[in-house]
């Protein structure tokens, strides 16, 4: 027993970097996939059909693939077709899932605004707020609070599939469980610590996604 | 000239023409109401008079300035939404559903559009949102969402951001049909006192009485089309049509207007 103990005690350094690198990836992948969805949300929305069409091939497209193969073409493919490309294996990772993110972001986003009262965006029209007025001082707050719930658990699901990245060798948390597991030959031990440190960082996200959906339900 | 001029108004949704040829004018100061049976298209005439609703056919003039359309090069074509956006801030307009910003206190629901359509500073916005709101009775309610408001409340702010604005002319689309019954007097209050200071108001309305009262002119429409345009006890009273009479016999006993009561 004691010996166990010992052995989670030489595990832990390596895997609270690890379990850095875990968040570092998964925030990295929502801010990128935050900010690539406006532009697709917006192509989504506008008036002009290609736009439309192109807004839903690249979210169908994106949402239909497995994200291993998002990962698989980047790190393996494009450096292969662009000789030139030499992005390390976290950094793949990291566009991967904003790639794959954006997609469902900017139906969120969509889902958010369509969700604000008509009569509300009639109102700020008849004042005679402009388009991005209106966006901007009406509809985007209210679509920002209506939409905060599932992106949180969006959140939390790309917290616990970054673990997909330890197939491409990103130096994540579920890489460094393979490493230990492998020159241990302890895998139930190490695999269950692992599982610690995973739920660690994704129960205090699910907490704080619940309190913010029990705030709007409130307001 | 007249303040509002509405020549020829047509508008249809798919193959059902709402609005069929409708053409009337609003003084400066005066008060219209319109009336009519539901379905009557009343209230798609007053979206159409700011473009809520683009019309298919017909002008729209305030202060003798075409609207929501533009002349170029002999053909017509549709304001841009920033030309359109700036010709709609000189019209208010009170919908049957207040239709407040929910995530916004009640005096910034006010301040908000002064803010950024009239580009005043914050400061200046909150004072005239303060005033406003005060001249619709609810001095003290300026930071209550409005989901802790009630429904007369609610409206009263909604006429208070739309008073911010200094319209030249509100429109009101049946702006007590909403409202439980014990609310609608306050609401009638605060727009009877806007009447008495001169503001040009276009009303659509179920409310007989009061525009029986309050209008200086009375509009019916019936079918997409005006069947009667004049003064409250002309329309109402003296020539009423037999459509106007199995019209007033359908509202309730108590909102149907007393023989004689209007001046």
């Amino acid at each position: 027993m004691t010996d166990l103990l010992a052995r989670f005690a030489s595990w832990t350094p390596e895997l609270i970097t690890a379990a850095g690198q875990t968040l570092y990836l998964t925030l990295a992948a929502f801010a990128g996939a935050a900010v690539l969805a406006i532009p697709i949300c917006a192509m989504k929305m506008s008036k002009s059909a290609s736009m439309r069409g192109f807004a839903t091939s690249y979210i169908e497209v994106a949402r239909g693939l497995p994200v291993l193969v998002i990962l698989f073409i980047i790190y393996f493919g494009l450096p292969d077709v662009i000789p030139s490309f030499r992005w390390n294996s976290m950094s793949c990772a990291i566009l991967g899932f904003a790639l794959q993110g954006s997609a469902l972001l900017a139906e969120i986003y969509r889902a958010g605004i369509n969700a604000v009262e008509r009569g509300e965006k009639e109102a700020s029209v008849a004042l005679g707020l402009t388009p991005l007025q209106a966006l901007v001082h009406v509809t985007g707050p209210q679509a920002f609070r209506i939409g905060l719930p599932p992106m949180g658990n969006y959140l939390v699901g790309l917290l616990k599939d970054t673990s997909i990245a330890s197939i491409i060798a990103a130096p994540e948390l579920m890489l460094r469980a393979k490493d230990l597991s492998s020159s241990s030959f302890m895998p139930m031990p190490v695999y269950i610590y692992v599982s610690l440190f995973y739920l660690i960082l994704s129960l205090p996200l699910s907490q704080l996604t619940r309190m913010l959906e029990n705030k709007r339900v409130r307001q | 000239m007249p303040i509002l001029s509405v020549r020829g108004l047509q508008k249809s949704f798919g193959n059902f023409n709402v609005v069929r040829d409708v053409s009337f004018e609003v003084e400066r100061g005066q008060k219209v109401a319109i009336i009519g049976p539901s379905g009557s298209g009343k209230t798609t005439v007053l979206r159409c008079i700011n473009f809520l609703e683009r019309p298919n056919g017909g002008v729209i003039e305030i202060d003798g300035e075409r609207f929501g359309v533009r002349m170029t090069g002999g053909s017509e074509r549709f304001e841009s939404d920033a030309s359109l956006a700036k010709k709609r801030a000189d019209i208010g307009f009170v919908f049957q559903r207040f239709n407040l910003f929910s995530h916004l206190t009640a005096l910034d629901n006010v301040a908000l559009a002064p803010r950024l359509v009239r580009k005043m500073p914050r400061e200046q916005a909150l004072e005239i949102g303060r005033r406003m709101l005060a001249r619709v009775g609810l001095s003290g309610k300026e930071n209550n969402y409005p989901d802790a408001l009630s429904g007369g409340q609610q409206q009263r702010v909604a006429i208070a951001r739309v008073l911010a604005m200094q319209p030249k002319l509100i429109l009101f689309d049946e702006p007590t049909s909403a409202l439980d019954p014990e609310l609608v007097g306050e609401v009638l209050a605060v727009m009877r006192d806007l009447a008495n200071e001169g503001m040009t108001m276009l009303v659509v309305t179920h409310e007989i009485r009061f525009a029986a009262e309050v209008a200086d002119r009375i509009i019916f429409m019936d079918g997409g089309q005006i069947v009667a345009d004049g003064p409250p006890r002309q329309v109402l009273y003296d020539q009423p049509t037999d459509r106007m009479k199995q019209f007033l016999r359908s509202l309730s006993s108590d909102n149907a207007p007393t023989a004689g009561a209007p001046s």
